[in-house]
């Protein structure tokens, strides 16, 4: 079942049309990648989707409520982290998650597992002014978390966060997703999406690039051998693999699929194949969106 | 909605500059009974010298009656003067002469501090004046210059004492009497007028604009319930805090005056007037006045303008609340808004309509006098300034409601 | 340094609250533009009589008054010398509402000469001044009151023989309208506001973060701040201005080139003093004296004059002889608008200057504002005509007055504002330097 539906939506700011015509679903339980530019339109429909903006036309369900009739049902299954944390700099940490607290009438328990997640801990009576960058983006994470929503929007959630920051945010999507919570993660840092999201949707200058116009994803790998040329006529043999040579190292781009990956690991590997070394070069996701943005770099 | 209103109280309990403001005016509060008691004190040292002035001025007067009384009868000719005339003349030495008795047994009772004898010694003067000036024996003079005064003057001076002499209450040597009634008094009718807008505004007019400015008003947006919900959350929270504050600025003013120089007279008779069409209330007794309207005790009076305050102020933290919803910047919310309230009031001082740098009183009907209209006029009144206000705010909260449904919130 | 106050005037004219604000102040120009446009149609339509009633009205008194006079065994001779001068109080009438009408300064003069005439006619004629109930020095002081009117029109009336009116909205008149009533108030209260959270905005925002990273001393990022913020409230002040006197110049004439000042406010004394009473009498009663009648020393006349004569300030007092004419002069606009604009410039420098101070112990907008507007609503309360004053009488508020005379006074207080200011620019420099951590 799909928890979000967007259908058709359209935005304008004065004479520029930000949002063009996007429709776009969300399923239950999994974790929906949002990847665009600068400026593509992805804060605006986050936006839109938790009606901070009016569509000027097209509709938008959550759990199968309209955000614009219906409003609070949408909403109750929703939190998240829209563009920066909303948080009151002269309060606390505590005082910042009692707001939530006390609307979504959850306990202190649940308040305190929060805290021990999110890890500040040592920062929850500071001022919220006085965080880093990291420590706000934590805390927003975790008022978005304390909501126990069935849907969580996070928007460049790994702004400002450390190593093992980004490492516990990974891993807490994914046990969200297992939980069924659906996620929908809008991010920059296509390595991190690549990991996590189930499916990916690209939006560029305000529209969604039809799933038809996304180039196939395919593993690139580097693999150093002492007889480079050998591998790479060999290689070049096979279907759904292209090899190309360069110096005493030949790149290997295969189509995404298991079968065919076993072959060529098999082949590089056997005879007298001097392999040194096979590194992956790239993640799929940044070979697509090289592909399909690289008018705009 | 009940939460909503909670997380809007603690926002704006922990506020800082809600504090400041509450500081501020704390002081001036706690600093007012002070104050007054000095003014009070300034008052008692300038009695004396008006006492001693009216008696030299009354003793001048009778002298010169005396000389001209002797002149008239040496320059007398029946044939030219009205035989009435000496008679006359004798009369109007004798009202000085009782003028002159009763201002020194006022000089003494006020030295011993015998407040009732000072009273009545005051309203048998007051009435030998005014059978004077009625009787065209004497001419009218400035208060401010004289203890005379006119007829109206003497009239609304003896209503007065007549009530203080017949209740036994203690008249109030100025309308700065430091006591708590009288202080309360003095702050709502007073000082609250022109406050009181400006306190509303600096509380709660960068309601939503402070929180659109920071980003914080994503959180609200997140929430679980209706925008017009959201709205009316934060009018509330921002209405009963306004009221909180009020209630702790004026109780402990009146908790300092009380302490310190005791409660005063519940009783005491406020003066309600007619100036150029407006109706006033006055504590004091020599402002030249048209007609008096009533007497009626000081609890009363309160009671109406606590009343009618609070009525005011629900419509201007409406008000105040939904124009600053549209402003996206705080500091524009906290001064251009007090500014656009101050307006009405200041502008006819700088562009003087009247003579002469005469003040216009040009103010609209809830800025500041409306229960000074209400008490003057009676329930007839009472209903259709409270329906009025109320009706403002219910249209402003309509609709800004609307307004809200569709807005776009660039944050 | 000035790229640094380049920068500063942009940030605040890109403010929405500046923008709001001048705005308030061009509908406040405009809103003193259409005041005193209405009171001088009112006052024209006040005098819109019919010249033919006042000459009816003085054919028919006339008539009754020979007729008592000849009942009381009057000659001829003193008969017709006491019409002649009771009709001088019409003709001054009807030169009056001629001038109103046909907009003449001329013969508004004309028409207080007559008046004068005809208070000294009626003066000797009835012998008035038979106060016999009061003594000879009231006669004596009536007497000198009206030797001091006399001399009075006659410097009403200035070198070109025009009268300097006072009421028309010319563009002159506009400027010094402004100048006293609008623009304290504004550079006090509006230049104020204008600046109070830039600072505090820069450091809630972090924007500060990019100043504090350029190679400048905190001290000239000071100096920088606050002499953007004079130049920008300097500006958005007195541009609005400038335009509606170059408009209403061109709509209703510039106006005379000269201004009616009083060069001691506090001079204006009189006196009376009978037979031992310390008495105050204020004008009112002075101007009872000679009125009998129906005779009227038209306060529209008394200018810069009637404000101290007629209002509650001017107490008339002990032992003082009445004001010396000599203190009342006309000075050139050019100089008078130097002196106003120096005036004003110094008190906006304060008014800049107190604003960033009050922003550099903060780092919340809502604060700094705050405060900024509870420091402004006290400083018109202690600046504002109807009351008090923020340096003595005679100096701020009507330190425009005081221009045409020693210009002494005004220099002095526009260096005690150049010294506050700089004082508060010094510990703020300081405080800055010594605080090292600006937290944003």
């Amino acid at each position: 079942m799909n928890i979000l539906e967007v259908e058709h939506i359209t935005k304008r700011f004065r004479k520029k049309t930000v949002v063009d015509d996007i429709s776009f679903s969300a399923e239950e339980g999994k974790v929906l990648g949002f990847i665009g530019p600068n400026g593509a339109g992805k804060t605006t429909m986050l936006k839109l989707i938790t009606n901070i903006l009016i569509p000027d036309s097209g509709s938008i369900h959550i759990a199968g409520f309209d955000i614009l009739k219906d409003r609070e049902k949408a909403l109750a299954n929703v939190a998240g982290v829209i563009e920066n944390p909303a948080l009151y700099l002269e309060l606390n940490g505590y005082d910042n998650l009692k707001f939530i607290q006390k609307m979504y009438q959850k306990s202190k328990d649940d308040m305190e597992r929060i805290v021990e997640i999110i890890g500040l801990g040592h920062a929850m009576r500071q001022k919220t002014g006085r965080y880093s960058l990291g420590m706000k983006q934590r805390l927003g994470l975790g008022m978005a978390l304390l909501a126990d929503p069935r849907f969580l929007i996070l928007d460049e959630p790994t702004n400002g966060l450390d190593a093992s920051g980004i490492m516990e945010l990974r891993g807490l999507i994914r046990q969200k997703a297992e939980e069924g919570v659906t996620v929908l993660l809008s991010s920059h840092i296509l390595s991190e999406v690549d990991k996590i999201a189930d499916d990916v949707v690209f939006i560029k200058e305000g529209r969604i690039i039809e799933k038809s116009e996304v180039p196939p994803m395919q593993k690139k790998y580097l693999v150093t051998a002492g007889n480079a040329r050998h591998i790479q006529e060999q290689l070049a043999a096979m279907e759904h693999v292209e090899a190309v040579l360069r110096d005493d190292s030949v790149t290997v781009e295969i189509s995404m699929s298991q079968e065919v990956f076993a072959r060529v690991m098999q082949l590089v590997c056997q005879g007298e194949n001097q392999v040194q070394d096979i590194r992956q070069e790239g993640t799929q996701l940044e070979t697509v969106y090289q592909d399909i943005f690289q008018e705009d770099a | 909605m009940v939460s909503l209103m909670r997380i809007e109280w603690i926002r704006l309990m922990k506020n800082k500059k809600n504090w400041i403001i509450l500081g501020l005016f704390l002081a001036f509060v706690l600093a007012l009974p002070f104050y007054h008691n000095k003014k009070n004190e300034e008052a008692v040292l300038r009695r004396d010298s008006i006492y001693e002035s009216s008696i030299n001025y009354a003793e001048i007067e009778r002298a010169l009656i005396a000389k001209e009384y002797t002149d008239t009868l040496e320059d007398f000719d029946p044939d030219t003067f009205d035989e009435v005339y000496p008679k006359e003349n004798q009369i109007r030495q004798d009202t000085w002469t009782r003028d002159i008795a009763f201002t020194q047994k006022q000089q003494l009772a006020f030295g011993r501090g015998e407040w009732m004898e000072e009273a009545k010694v005051t309203l048998a003067k007051d009435r030998n004046m005014l059978e004077g000036l009625e009787g065209g024996l004497i001419r009218e003079r400035n208060s401010q210059t004289h203890d005379i005064g006119t007829v109206q003057e003497l009239d609304n001076r003896i209503r007065l004492n007549e009530y203080l002499v017949s209740h036994e209450i203690m008249p109030w040597k100025t309308e700065y009497e430091p006591a708590a009634y009288p202080v309360l008094f003095y702050l709502l009718n007073t000082v609250f007028p022109l406050a009181l807008p400006i306190l509303i505004c600096l509380l709660c007019s960068d309601c939503f604009a402070t929180e659109v400015e920071s980003g914080s008003i994503k959180m609200w947006l997140l929430m679980p319930a209706a925008r017009w919900k959201i709205y009316a959350a934060k009018l509330m929270a921002n209405l009963l805090y306004v009221l909180l504050v009020l209630a702790m600025i004026l109780g402990l003013g009146l908790a300092a005056a009380g302490l310190l120089y005791g409660l005063g007279d519940a009783g005491y008779p406020i003066r309600v007037f007619y100036e150029d069409g407006q109706a006033n209330l006055a504590a004091g007794i020599s402002e030249i006045t048209d007609v008096t309207v009533d007497y009626l005790p000081i609890s009363s009076v309160v009671s109406h303008i606590l009343l009618s305050d609070v009525l005011f102020v629900l419509s201007l933290v409406v008000i105040l609340v939904s124009l600053g919803s549209f402003l996206r910047e705080s500091s524009t919310a906290l001064t251009v808004l007090p500014l656009l309230l101050a307006i009405p009031a200041v502008l006819p001082l700088v562009v003087r309509t009247g003579g002469h740098g005469t003040l216009d009183r040009w103010v609209p009907p809830c800025y500041g006098y409306a229960y000074d209209v209400w008490i003057a006029n009676g329930l007839g009144r009472v209903y259709e300034m409270a329906a009025l206000e109320l009706a403002a705010a219910l249209l402003v909260f309509a609709a800004t409601s609307v307004v809200m449904k569709r807005k776009d919130w660039i944050c | 340094m000035w790229p640094l106050i380049v920068q500063e005037i942009k940030q605040l004219r890109s403010s929405q609250k500046n923008k709001i604000l001048i705005l308030l102040w061009v509908v406040v120009l405009l809103a003193l533009v259409i005041s005193h446009t209405n009171s001088y149609l009112a006052y024209k339509e006040q005098c819109a009589v019919n010249v033919e009633d006042i000459e009816e009205d003085k054919q028919r008194d006339l008539e009754q008054l020979e007729g008592e006079l000849s009942s009381m065994g009057m000659s001829e001779e003193d008969i017709q010398e006491i019409l002649e001068n009771s009709g001088y109080i019409y003709d001054a009438t009807i030169l009056e509402v001629e001038a109103i009408e046909g907009n003449n300064d001329k013969k508004f003069l004309a028409s207080a000469w007559t008046y004068l005439k005809n208070a000294d006619a009626l003066a000797e004629s009835f012998g008035m001044y038979d106060c016999k109930a009061y003594g000879e020095e009231k006669v004596d002081s009536a007497q000198k009151f009206r030797d001091y009117m006399y001399d009075y029109y006659g410097k009403l009336e200035d070198e070109s023989g025009e009268l300097w009116n006072y009421h028309k909205m010319t563009g002159f008149n506009f400027l010094y309208r402004v100048m006293e009533d609008a623009m304290p108030l504004a550079c006090l209260a509006v230049a104020m506001l204008l600046v109070v959270d830039s600072l505090a905005g820069e450091k809630e925002s972090g924007s500060i973060k990019a100043k504090l990273l350029l190679p400048v001393s905190k001290g000239k990022a000071a100096v920088a701040r606050i002499a953007g913020g004079t130049v920008y409230s300097t500006v958005m002040l007195f541009l609005p201005v400038l335009v509606l006197f170059l408009f209403l110049g061109a709509v209703n004439g510039f106006g005379s080139g000269k201004f009616l000042v009083l060069e001691d406010a506090s001079g204006m004394k009189m006196t009376e003093a009978v037979e031992g009473r310390l008495e105050a009498y204020d004008t009112h009663e002075m101007v009872s004296l000679l009125d009998s009648k129906d005779l009227r020393i038209s306060e529209k006349y008394c200018i810069g004059i009637s404000r101290f004569l007629a209002e509650e300030d001017c107490k008339i007092e002990e032992g003082v002889l009445p004001l010396p004419n000599e203190r009342l002069k006309f000075v050139p606009v050019g100089l008078f608008l130097f002196k106003a604009c120096l005036y004003q410039l110094a008190v906006i420098l304060l008014s800049v200057s107190i604003g960033n101070f009050i922003s550099l112990f903060t780092s919340r907008k809502g604060i700094a504002v705050t405060i900024g507007v509870l420091a402004a609503l006290v400083f018109c309360a202690v600046s504002l005509p109807a009351g008090l004053r923020l340096i003595n009488p005679g100096t701020y508020q009507s330190g425009i007055g005081v221009l045409g005379g020693t210009a002494g006074v005004t220099a002095l207080d526009a260096v005690i504002f150049l010294g506050i200011s700089l004082c508060l620019l010094g510990i703020g420099i300081r405080f800055v330097q010594k605080k090292q951590d600006v937290i944003c």
